[in-house]
This record gives C-alpha cells, sequence and structure tokens, in this order.
C-alpha cells in the first residue's frame, strides 16, 4: 500500500511534468513579456560575465536594478535553449514533492497529502505563469514553501542549515523574499494571540532569516531606497496609473486561475488550523496567507503575483480540511461510500483544476502575433530604432528586436516614470494626430505595437490618428510605422 | 596588614583604550569630507550661510540688523550662538577653515561626553562604549559633524550640560545651569527638546526637580526675550514644514537624508523588550523615547537626538541578543554579524554619499555664471536648499529661504512660490514673477528628480517652454538659469 501511494506520487509529479514540457516544446521560443528580459540578462552576463547595472535600452537607457542569481544559474542551461526550458518545468513541477511532504506533516496522513498534492499539480495561475515562460517563479515558489517545510521541522540541525541556505538565496532571487520577514512577523504575532509557545531555536532562526532578508535586500536596493524611499516598494504610481498600468482582473477570472476548490477548502482548513485545533503549521502558514494579502492591499503586490503566491498555500492548507473530511465520514453511516467521494473530488479537481490548468496552458503558451511582427521588425531595423507599447509589453520588444522602448514593467529607479505612463497612455488612447505625434517626437518613436493586450487593456480597436497614411503606415499586424 | 592591589592600573588603561578606540574611529569617519572631498567645495548649504554673515560681521565691524539677500530683505533675526562664537574664533583663524575644524572637534567631544554621560548615569560599561560605537556610525551623528550645522554646537553643548547636571559637586552644576541658559541662543527645539528631557530625567528625584525648575524659568523667560520682539512684529513663527517631510529623516535607509539605520531600530525594540520586564523602575527612558519620536515628527533636528536613545536601547539590545542563551551557536554567531554589517553599511552609505552632496563644482561654476549675468538688486527664485549657495557663491538675494523664521507672511511667499513651481498656467506663473520681483529663476538637477518637480513636464518646466516672458540664459550639466524679461 506503501508503495502504492509512492508511485501515485510518482505519477502525479511525471504528469504535470509532461503536460509543461508538452506546452513549453512545442513552441520554439518562450511566451511571454518577462521571459525576454530575462534572456536579455542572461545574454549579457555570458558576454560580459558581470550582472547588467545599466539597460541601454529600457525607458532609453536606465538604471538597472535586479536580483541576477537566478540568471547565473540559468546561465548554463542557455547555451542549449531547450534545456532553460527542461530545468525551469522540472524545478516549477517539484511544487507538488514539497506539497505533499509539507502535507504529510501537517495531517500525518499519506492518502490526504496525494490529493493535495494533486491539486497543486495543476493551479491555474501558476501554470499561466511558468509555463513555457522564463520566469523566476518557477525556482522562488518551491523555496519559499521548501522553507517553510524546514522551518517546521527546525528542531533537527540539518533543516537549520538547509532553512539559513534559502534564507541567504531567496533575496538574491527575487524581492518577493520580503514577504517572508512579514510572514514571520505575523506569525510571531499570531502565535502570541493564541498563547503558542514557539521553540526558541524557531525565533532564533526566523530572527536571522528577516536580519539576512533585509540586509542583502537594502544592500540592492540601496540605489532605489535613497532616491525613492520606501515609495520603490510600492513602484511610485499615482492610483490612476496603477489601474492603467495592472493588468485587470474580474473576480471570477480571478477565482478561475485561483482555483475554486483550493480557495474554498483553504479557508475552512484556516479556521479548523487557527480556532479548532490551533495548529502551529496551519498558523505559520496562514500567516504567509496573511502577509501576502496585507502587501496586496497596500498595492505593494500585484494581484496576479498575489493569486500566484496564495494558491500553493491554500491548497496546502486544505489537506487539514480534507483530512477531517475523511476522518468524519469514517465516523458516519458514509464510510462504506468513502471510495466514491474521493471519485467524486477527484473528478471535482478534474473539472475545477486539471481542465483549467490545461485551457491557460494553452492559451498562454500560444505564440501570439506581435512575437512574429517583433521577429521580422527585427531583421528590417537598425539599434537605433524606438518602439513603443504598453509597460507589459515592453521587454518583448528589447528582447527581440534589441530595439530601445519607451517604457516596460520594470519601474524601480525608472526615469520620468509616471510622465513615461502618462504618455503612452495617451498615445493610445488620443483622437488627436498633433498629440500623438507630439508625444512621439518627444522620445523618438519609430515604431506603435499595437496589440490585442493593448486594446483589452485600453478598451480600444483602433489608433484613429494612423488612418492619416502620410504619416502612419502599417507595415505588420500588430506594428506601425511613423513617418513624420 | 593590609595589602595595596596592585591590578590599580588596569581599569584606567582599559577605560583609555576604548576612548582612544572611539576618538580613532571617530576621527576617521568625521574627517572623511576631507578626502572624499578634495577639490570639491565645502559641503551642505549652511557653512556658506555663515560664512556671508560672518564676513558681513567682519565688513562692518557689528553685529546686523537687517539681511539684504535673504527673503529679498529682512530683519537679522538668526541664532545669534554659532555667529557669535564663529565670529570670535574667526579673529584669529580663517572662517573656511573653522567651518571644516570645528565639526571634527566638536563631534570628539561629544563622543567623549556621551561616553562619560553614560558611565555617570551608572551604564555599564560595555554598554557606554557599545553605544557611543553605535552613535559613530550612525547617519543622524555623522550628518551633524562632517559638516557645520547649527546642532554642530549645540549638541555638544546640551551634553556638556547633561553631564555637569549629573554632578554631585555645586560649581558644575552651576556652569551646567548657565549652559541650558544659553541654549536659547542655538535655537528654538535645541531649547525645548534638552529642557523636555531634562523636565522627564527629574521626575521622581526632588532635587533634580527643583534645580529643573530654576533652569527651564529662566531658560524659557530668556526664549521669550529673544523670540517675543520678533513675533509681535512680524506676527509669524515662521515656516512649518508638513510632518512628513520630517518622517522621512528618521530612517536613512529608506531614503531620509539622515536618521537612525533601521538595524540600530531593530536592536532598539531588543533593548527596550529588556526594560519593559522592569517597565516602572524603567519608565524614563521609555518616555524619553516617546517625547523625541514626537519631537522627530515636529522638528527635522529632532531625529538626530532621537539617535542618541535609539543607539542607547540598541546597544542594550545587541548586548541582550549577545548574551542571552542561543540553541544554536552557529545562528547566533550569524545573526549578530549580520546587525552589526547592518549596521556598519548604514554609516558607510552616508560616509560614502558625501562626495557627491551638493554644491559640486558645476553649481559652483553656474552660480558665478549667475552672479555674471545679473546684478546686484536682482531677486532669485529656487529650491530654499539653495539659498545659502545663491547668497554667497553668487551674492544674489533669494526670495526664500531655508531660514524662516519671524519672516512676515512667510506661509504666503511659500505658497505663491508653489504656485510658480507647479502651475501650469502661464498667466498665473507670470504675474507671480512678477508680483515678487522675481529676475532670474535657478534649476539645480535634484530638483528636477523629485525635489520639487517628478517629471519634465511639470509646473514651471512646462510653463517655460511657452511663456514669452521666460528667456533661458545657461543650461548645462542640467542646471538651468531663467531670466524672467521684463
Amino acid at each position: 500500500m506503501k508503495k502504492k501511494l509512492n508511485y501515485i506520487l510518482i505519477i502525479i509529479f511525471v504528469l504535470t511534468l509532461l503536460m509543461r514540457l508538452f506546452f513549453a516544446l512545442s513552441h520554439p521560443e518562450f511566451s511571454g513579456d518577462e521571459s525576454y528580459l530575462h534572456l536579455r540578462i542572461i545574454s549579457h552576463i555570458k558576454q560580459s560575465g558581470f550582472p547588467m547595472t545599466y539597460d541601454p535600452l529600457s525607458y532609453g537607457g536606465r538604471t538597472f536594478l535586479y536580483p541576477q542569481l537566478f540568471h547565473y544559474l540559468m546561465l548554463p542551461f542557455s547555451l542549449i535553449p531547450i534545456l532553460l526550458k527542461i530545468i525551469l518545468a522540472i524545478s516549477a513541477s517539484t511544487i507538488v514533492l514539497i506539497t505533499y511532504v509539507i502535507s504529510k506533516e501537517i495531517t500525518g496522513k499519506k492518502g490526504v497529502s496525494l490529493i493535495t498534492a494533486l491539486l497543486s499539480a495543476f493551479i491555474p495561475i501558476e501554470i499561466q505563469t511558468n509555463v513555457n515562460k522564463l520566469s523566476v517563479y518557477s525556482i522562488i515558489l518551491p523555496l519559499i514553501l521548501l522553507m517553510f517545510y524546514f522551518l517546521m521541522k527546525i528542531e533537527k540541525k540539518r533543516y537549520l542549515l538547509y532553512f539559513m541556505i534559502i534564507s541567504f538565496i531567496l533575496p538574491l532571487l527575487h524581492p518577493i523574499s520580503f514577504l517572508i520577514v512579514f510572514s514571520f512577523l505575523f506569525y510571531m504575532i499570531i502565535s502570541a494571540t493564541e498563547s503558542i509557545e514557539l521553540t526558541k531555536l524557531k525565533k532564533e532562526a526566523m530572527i536571522f532569516s528577516a536580519l539576512l532578508i533585509t540586509l542583502l535586500n537594502f544592500l540592492m536596493f540601496k540605489k532605489g531606497l535613497i532616491r525613492d524611499g520606501f515609495s520603490i516598494v510600492k513602484s511610485n504610481i499615482s492610483s490612476t496609473l496603477i489601474e492603467a498600468s495592472q493588468i485587470e482582473f474580474n473576480i471570477i477570472q480571478y477565482l478561475y486561475l485561483l482555483g475554486i476548490i483550493p480557495l474554498i477548502l483553504g479557508i475552512i482548513g484556516i479556521y479548523i488550523g487557527i480556532f479548532k485545533k490551533k495548529n502551529e503549521n496551519i498558523i505559520l502558514l496562514s500567516s504567509s496567507l496573511l502577509s501576502i494579502i496585507t502587501l496586496m492591499i497596500l498595492n505593494v503586490l500585484e494581484i496576479g503575483a498575489g493569486a500566484l503566491l496564495l494558491s500553493p498555500f491554500l491548497i496546502i492548507i486544505s489537506s487539514l480540511t480534507l483530512d477531517r473530511l475523511s476522518e468524519y465520514i469514517k465516523i458516519t453511516k458514509f464510510h462504506k461510500l468513502r471510495k466514491y467521494f474521493i471519485t467524486i473530488l477527484v473528478l471535482m479537481v478534474l473539472l475545477f483544476s486539471v481542465i483549467p490548468s490545461v485551457i491557460t496552458a494553452v492559451t498562454s503558451s500560444r505564440q501570439s502575433q506581435e512575437i512574429e511582427d517583433l521577429e521580422w521588425l527585427s531583421q528590417n531595423v537598425n539599434e537605433n530604432t524606438t518602439i513603443v507599447s504598453i509597460p507589459e509589453q515592453g521587454n518583448l520588444i528589447t528582447g527581440i528586436t534589441n530595439c530601445k522602448n519607451v517604457v516596460d514593467s520594470n519601474y524601480i529607479l525608472a526615469p520620468d516614470l509616471e510622465e513615461r505612463l502618462n504618455d503612452v497612455f495617451y498615445i493610445y488612447n488620443t483622437w488627436s494626430e498633433s498629440k500623438a505625434l507630439q508625444l512621439l517626437e518627444k522620445y523618438d518613436v519609430d515604431y506603435i505595437l499595437f496589440t490585442k493586450k493593448a486594446k483589452q487593456k485600453y478598451g480600444i480597436n483602433k489608433l484613429t490618428y494612423t488612418e492619416n497614411e502620410k504619416c502612419f503606415k502599417q507595415e505588420r499586424e500588430t506594428l506601425y510605422k511613423v513617418k513624420c | 596588614m593590609k595589602n595595596v592591589s596592585n591590578k590599580k592600573g588596569k581599569p584606567s588603561i582599559r577605560l583609555n583604550a576604548k576612548l582612544i578606540l572611539l576618538i580613532a574611529i571617530g576621527l576617521i569617519l568625521l574627517l572623511s569630507p576631507l578626502y572624499l572631498r578634495i577639490n570639491k567645495p565645502l559641503m551642505g548649504s549652511e557653512p556658506y550661510f555663515y560664512q556671508r554673515i560672518i564676513k558681513n560681521i567682519e565688513t562692518n565691524s557689528s553685529m546686523p540688523t537687517h539681511d539684504s539677500l535673504s527673503f529679498a530683505g529682512r530683519d537679522f533675526t538668526y541664532n545669534l550662538g554659532p555667529i557669535f562664537l564663529l565670529y570670535m574664533l574667526s579673529k584669529g583663524v580663517s572662517i573656511t577653515l573653522l567651518l571644516q575644524v570645528i565639526p571634527i572637534l566638536l563631534g570628539i567631544l561629544t563622543l567623549i561626553l556621551a561616553y562619560f554621560s553614560l558611565r555617570r548615569l551608572r551604564s555599564d560599561p560595555s554598554i557606554s562604549f557599545i553605544s557611543v560605537m553605535l552613535l559613530i556610525l550612525s547617519p543622524s551623528f555623522l550628518y551633524a559633524f562632517t559638516k557645520f550645522t547649527n546642532l554642530t554646537i549645540a549638541l555638544p553643548l546640551t551634553l556638556t550640560a547633561f553631564y555637569l547636571f549629573l554632578s554631585e559637586k555645586k560649581f558644575p552644576r552651576i556652569v551646567s545651569s548657565v549652559l541650558f541658559v544659553i541654549l536659547p541662543f542655538f535655537g528654538f527645539w535645541e531649547t525645548i527638546i534638552p529642557l523636555s528631557i531634562l523636565g522627564i530625567y527629574s521626575i521622581k528625584n526632588k532635587e533634580a526637580q527643583k534645580r529643573f525648575i530654576k533652569i527651564s524659568l529662566i531658560t524659557l523667560a530668556v526664549m521669550v526675550v529673544i523670540h517675543l520682539p520678533h513675533i509681535i512684529e512680524t506676527g509669524s513663527l515662521g515656516y512649518i514644514p508638513k510632518t512628513t517631510e520630517n518622517v522621512s529623516n528618521i530612517l536613512f535607509d529608506i531614503g531620509g537624508e539622515f536618521g537612525a539605520s533601521i538595524f540600530a531600530v531593530i536592536l532598539a525594540f531588543f533593548g527596550l523588550s529588556r526594560l519593559w520586564k522592569k517597565k516602572y523602575q524603567n519608565f524614563k527612558p521609555y518616555m524619553i523615547l516617546i517625547a523625541l519620536i514626537i519631537f522627530s515628527l515636529l522638528s527635522k533636528n529632532g531625529a538626530i537626538y532621537l539617535n542618541f536613545i535609539l543607539c542607547f536601547l540598541a546597544s542594550r539590545g545587541l548586548l541582550r541578543l549577545s548574551s542571552m542563551r542561543w540553541e544554536s551557536k552557529e545562528t547566533r554567531n550569524v545573526t549578530l554579524f549580520l546587525l552589526l554589517c547592518g549596521l556598519i553599511f548604514s554609516g558607510l552609505s552616508f560616509v560614502g554619499s558625501i562626495g557627491s552632496k551638493y554644491p559640486t563644482n558645476q553649481m559652483v561654476d553656474s552660480l558665478k555664471e549667475l552672479e555674471s549675468v545679473s546684478e546686484s538688486q536682482d531677486i532669485i527664485l529656487s529650491h530654499q536648499s539653495n539659498s545659502a549657495w545663491i547668497n554667497e557663491i553668487a551674492k544674489r538675494k533669494t526670495i526664500i529661504n531655508e531660514r524662516t523664521a519671524h519672516i512676515r507672511d512667510v506661509e504666503k511667499i511659500f505658497s505663491d512660490i508653489s504656485i510658480i513651481f507647479h502651475s501650469r498656467n502661464i498667466k498665473q506663473t507670470e504675474a507671480l514673477l512678477k508680483k515678487h520681483k522675481i529676475k532670474y529663476v535657478y534649476i539645480t538637477p535634484n530638483m528636477k528628480e523629485g525635489l520639487v518637480w517628478d517629471s519634465q513636464d511639470e509646473g514651471f518646466l512646462f510653463v517655460s517652454k511657452y511663456s514669452k516672458l521666460l528667456e533661458r540664459k545657461y543650461e548645462e550639466n542640467e542646471i538651468e538659469i531663467w531670466r524672467i524679461k521684463q
């Protein structure tokens, strides 16, 4: 029986890996804007050996502040591009194994942990973020979960060592590491209010980790903090522009990507874990949920990133709900129908997690028209060309064409950020040709990238001023040349 | 038979060694402007202000009653303490040299006084040593003593007054009282803050309370005598900046001009929690901390006074962390190492920024150009932080200044200037420029990087492109001089 369950776990892991690889390898290029940013950084490191500190293409030239350990780690695999896709798929798939071990630590039950692992294999938002994308979250998410697992088992010395190592690595990968500091803070507060005595070693480990993460982040982002203060964390964008710059989510789409089953089971699990059982591990995981939600409310964390981080924690916590449900069924008349309940649960997972994940994988890994158009453009322009796009596609421009952009999604220390975002908004939304030309001339723009995403973002179907063929020419489906 | 201890010499040798170490590190850091700003002008705006005033006094051989350059002409309502002291010392030494040397000497004196004051308050020698070490590394201390400011004299004066107040002997106590009484000549907050701390210290100590009451009555009387005539005449206390502008100066690591290191604050929490166990016996440090936090919100310089107690609490926190029993020695060692790195990082960050602080050589060149294109009666508009350089280097009048005490209608003036800077209404801007008889506008790079504007098309920057009244006379190294045509 023990072996059977282990085989099922391996099957789940292999299934999710195969699914990721299928969608990733069926397209030659990566999809997604950030993939091209990371590719460019890796290319820079390959050429110079040093981290990128100045980006001549982003925002027409700017100081570049970004942790680059991820890029150094990916460098050896980038020699054969297919290897990059494989290693990232493997890394992202390990969430299944880590979820299994954490659930087993919480519930002590293999069966329940397996179902939780199955849930974690198919998280639509995680699939959307990581499949066929060169995404740092493929490594960050498993590491964060591992960190929490090691903290749960910190009494053993080797786990303390692993915990310390991850505490060092995490801030060098991504500033989301700050989340850990807030999580530990909430954990200590909630434990104190629930009169749960944390072991000394746990407290020491958390203090050490919080200090290390804080110090490393200060060291890396010192320039940004000195120039922009705490507003660097909030991206320093006015509220009207936040709406314009973030991907819009409606609640149904949000639930779809987050997963309805993890959400419902997770919330129930939090209630049981904190108020009924006072389970220390659930409190720890709930603290991270609380810190994610807090950062989202403070606009420090985008909605999409928040959902991505919430889902694995909700899934792990839902293992407690499943365990209680299983125990409850055992003592009722329905215990003979237990197998049918499991079957129904698996079908629900299939319906609400697997199918949405597959659909998301199909849509997000698809090669979009703009990538083809930009690849065409890269053969037909020189390096001094400037292309304007929405911020969410700025890195596509620099990555594919090696040309300058006007704005992109890397806001830290971006020059004249608000002014540029404002101007790009007007370029896409104005009906006045003279206003558009004035702004295009201001940034020396040669091409406008007008994609489906830009249309959705601004709720427009066309750029009205581009009808003047003396000044504008539609070179490709998504590309307009500025002739004046 | 009595034995004389042959260990008599050892404690004082240890004490001297600790003190020498503190002084040595302090000197290295305080001398940093000298080696980081070789061939660069004196750092900061206040040295230029004092330089101008002392030269003015030397020229006229008397204390002026009017300053023709600040606010395009105002009464001489500056704090007389630093001016008088500098004037007396400048008789034998050049004022420029004085402005460089005095901060270093007084900085060292402050360290010594802080150390002995803590010893006198029966602090553990380790706490005294670590507190002063943290003080040396703190951006607030380095800000106050790497260039001449109002606090360069006020701080050691306050510490001396405190140190002598704690003495059991009569003469030091009298000197202490005198020192407190002369604090009003160094500034309003520089008087109120020390008096408040003294008041809190004197709680539950009848003898100290009696002395405190006498000192505070006389000191406040002196303050009223100094300020009341000006308040009655001008009806103004001065321009009071928003509290939010002062909040950012509490922590250096997140963009404050000075302030405490975040790691010192973290350690201070640990120190506070240690004191919390005997909260009723230790209520004084708590009250002093709360008072100083409030003062930090009200006054820019409050954060510098706050830094002293933070260093004390941080030292307690550091000792607590190092002496408590850790489950894992490795975690303990690395955690302490991280904290020390963080503390050193903050101090070194401040020192590292000294080389790029204003004024730059390019600014000095542009101000000399301003002097050559303008006339002596011309009024210049710029951010108030540039006013001291415009007054001293370009020798021109400024419409606003950092020193706003007792300026008539100062709120209205700042309001008008804010409109000139931020309005895109050309006519409105031109009208206000004419109203205040502004002849030139001087724009520095930091004004375009968030000090005044966040973007290139904001307010005056937009107006300057389209107004026919404005003519650009100078543009180099992102410094601009605009002339208003009459």
